[in-house]
């Protein structure tokens, strides 16, 4: 007997995503995830657009990492410039960025994830039962918010970040009152590493290569170099290191187009990866201080995509001490201006950590500052291959249950992916074949 | 559960960032908003969403495509009061910068070819269906939903806001950005944001939209007195534009037509 499960409009995610799946006498005869968001051809648009109006177009591409989108789009202009800016300047937009990451995570763990753990249909049903864990979610929300607004302006979209510096800076006042707000939230957030720590998750693995963004010394979201965890033969315990230069990307990943499902991929080196919060944390391990690694409770390196949620949790909690720690070395803030700048006809690339992972904006100016071709590659885009593939493994697991709660637990997979189907379809160039 | 008595509410989303539901998501009272009303229908948060009818329905997002104007007329029929959010909603916002690619060339952009031959001129969803009330802004701002919510559930419509920007900016008079020579386009925006952008020093960049008594030529002498180029000037004014600037707006730069055959050149 055939089984056909159809997802016609999987909720809880950023965006809309569809997963076709048929089962036959328990062979899977189709497992496609399908994406229907409309086309907004960002590549195209971002053509002819002079440099310093590529970030504000750049970060419209998603609200929710709206903050990582303008920075990584700033950054990459400023690559194609030849532009170094200020350590203040630096520090100052790693605040924004993680506040950017603690609202976009706070936001999945608490509100699209963890309704499905207790059976919940969303977080405003849930407010009624749980309502200590609803509030402190609102709380943590609130104080990521508070940080995007201080130093960024605006908590969705924030306008301070322009070409060679910032544009407006904190007063001392805010920035008191910032650090003992984060002093304060600690603790909401060491429970929250605790109430994910304690849910039981689905006894799966998934074992592909990690790909994330390295620092030399120290955990780092906002820049470094791509660091691989991968498996030969995808036998997990034969694993070896890599390292690839963030401006030689594109020549260790190709993104092409399957005639089966409607999707994009991307493989890296031929094959298929994950990036995102457990990457991160399974190729950075040794670089978190003890008082965080004391909290991760599972074997590294992980490949239960559920640890997903754990990680991101881990990693919010790594935040909070972050900013403080910036907003110390920041000390008194002065007020610099931009830096200037000589256009020439270059190309410029930007690399960070969004919220799901890797996030890259390639840019290539022509003389006058006008962008000749636009190709940006987002997390979810890198990501989607893994989720099909996952879900695609997962389904032989859970054949027994009936279809509504293999219908339930597909979904509670693919949101521990914390897909943003916004992000992946700004579409890239594809190579016809 | 449908609480009786509470307005029933939808959330919708098209093609867009999503960030005005998040700008809602992001409000510090999410919960009383949540009490307030009844959303039976806000995908983002919710595993099941009823389709029914609505008291009060918000939009966000471009229509870009057959299938969402499908959508969206179901959505307008089972809707008693229907509210745009956003620039994408109001005018087309950013996806409907793509009407200035050629059709011939949006291949070479997307991988769903399906999705492409479905895909119609984008465009904000006054377009098609009647809009009740539109919330302007690129995203929307968190004070203006919450006072037209308030006042909608106590049954008055919250009056759209006439002026300009520059009326709610705190910048206004000597501090002034344009007497930094910064090209902000408030006088001609449409007001009611409280002017976020002006007062982090950086330019309004019309993402409201203009307002109908906007004097758009004197701000375009203005900018080329100053000596930005007319490209530079039409590239400011396109940003949020598209639909309406197009039609109102770029008409004002003279050389319009011929940077737009660059524009075709170029690629």
């Amino acid at each position: 007997m055939g089984k056909v499960i159809k997802l016609n409009h999987i909720t809880k995610i950023e965006g809309h995503a569809r997963l076709d799946v048929k089962i036959e006498n328990g062979v899977i005869k189709k497992c496609d995830l399908n994406i229907f968001e409309g086309n907004r051809f960002f590549e195209g648009i971002m053509q002819c657009e002079k440099f310093n109006e590529l970030p504000p177009i750049g970060a419209r591409i998603c609200g929710v990492c709206s903050v990582v989108h303008l920075l990584t789009s700033t950054k990459a202009v400023e690559n194609a410039l030849n532009l170094k800016v200020s350590r203040q300047t630096e520090l100052l937009r790693e605040l924004i960025h993680l506040g950017g990451i603690i609202q976009s995570h706070v936001l999945h763990l608490y509100f699209l994830a963890l309704p499905d753990y207790y059976g919940f249909d969303s977080a405003i049903k849930m407010a009624s039962k749980h309502k200590d864990k609803i509030s402190r979610a609102l709380r943590m929300k609130k104080l990521g918010n508070l940080i995007v607004n201080i130093v960024g302006g605006r908590d969705v979209h924030p306008l301070t970040v322009v070409i060679g510096g910032i544009s407006k800076f904190p007063t001392e006042d805010e920035m008191c009152s910032l650090k003992s707000e984060l002093k304060k939230a600690r603790k909401d957030f060491v429970q929250t590493v605790e109430l994910f720590n304690s849910l039981k998750h689905p006894d799966f693995e998934f074992c592909v290569d990690y790909y994330a963004l390295t620092d030399k010394k120290r955990y780092d979201l906002y820049d470094g170099k791509i660091h691989g965890l991968v498996h030969k033969e995808d036998d997990k315990e034969c694993t070896s290191l890599c390292t690839i230069p963030t401006q030689d990307y594109e020549k260790h990943m190709n993104e092409f187009f399957q005639e089966k499902s409607t999707a994009e991929f991307a493989v890296m080196r031929g094959k298929t990866y994950m990036v995102g919060a457990l990457p991160r944390i399974c190729l950075n391990y040794e670089k978190l201080p003890k008082n965080i690694r004391k909290y991760i409770k599972f074997k590294l390196p992980s490949y239960n995509p559920f640890h997903n949620l754990n990680a991101q949790a881990i990693e919010s909690l790594w935040c909070i001490d972050r900013c403080i720690e910036i907003i110390d070395k920041l000390g008194k803030i002065k007020k610099q201006k931009p830096k200037t700048y000589t256009v020439s006809a270059k190309k410029g690339i930007g690399a960070s950590e969004a919220p799901r992972g890797i996030l890259f904006h390639n840019y290539t100016l022509d003389k006058q500052g006008y962008c000749k071709k636009a190709n940006i590659t987002t997390p979810t885009s890198q990501n989607l291959r893994c989720m099909q593939e996952s879900v695609r493994a997962f389904l032989p697991t859970i054949l027994d249950k009936d279809k509504e709660e293999i219908k339930l637990d597909v979904e509670k997979l693919i949101r521990a992916y914390d897909p943003c189907i916004s992000c992946s379809t700004h579409f890239l160039e594809m190579n016809w074949e | 559960m449908a609480k009786k008595g509470k307005l029933k509410v939808g959330v919708f989303s098209f093609t867009c960032c999503e960030g005005c539901q998040f700008t809602i998501l992001f409000l510090d009272d999410l919960m009383e908003l949540f009490n307030k009303a009844n959303f039976v229908y806000f995908d983002l948060i919710n595993e099941k969403n009823r389709n029914e009818t609505f008291d009060l329905a918000f939009v966000e997002g471009a229509i870009t495509s057959k299938r969402e104007i499908r959508k969206l007329k179901a959505i307008r029929r089972k809707s008693k009061f229907l509210v745009a959010i956003g620039a994408c909603a109001c005018h087309g916002g950013i996806p409907s910068m793509q009407n200035f690619l050629e059709r011939d060339q949006l291949g070479k952009y997307v991988y769903n070819q399906e999705m492409l031959e479905d895909s119609v001129k984008a465009a904000g969803i006054g377009e098609y269906i009647k809009v009740d009330y539109y919330m302007y802004g690129c995203p929307i701002i968190k004070k203006e939903f919450i006072e037209f919510f308030d006042s909608f559930i106590k049954g008055k419509i919250q009056k759209e806001f006439e002026g300009p920007v520059c009326d709610q900016c705190p910048l206004r008079g000597e501090k002034c950005l344009l007497k930094k020579k910064l090209p902000c386009l408030g006088a001609v925006t449409r007001g009611g944001c409280y002017a976020p952008c002006p007062q982090e020093n950086i330019p309004c960049y019309l993402c409201r939209g203009p307002r109908a008594k906007a004097d758009i030529p004197a701000e375009v002498a203005l900018f080329k007195k100053w000596g930005l180029s007319e490209q530079e000037i039409y590239n400011k004014l396109e940003h949020f534009k598209n639909i309406e600037v197009k039609e109102k707006v770029c008409k004002y730069v003279p050389k319009y037509e011929q940077i737009k055959k660059r524009k075709k050149k170029k690629k």
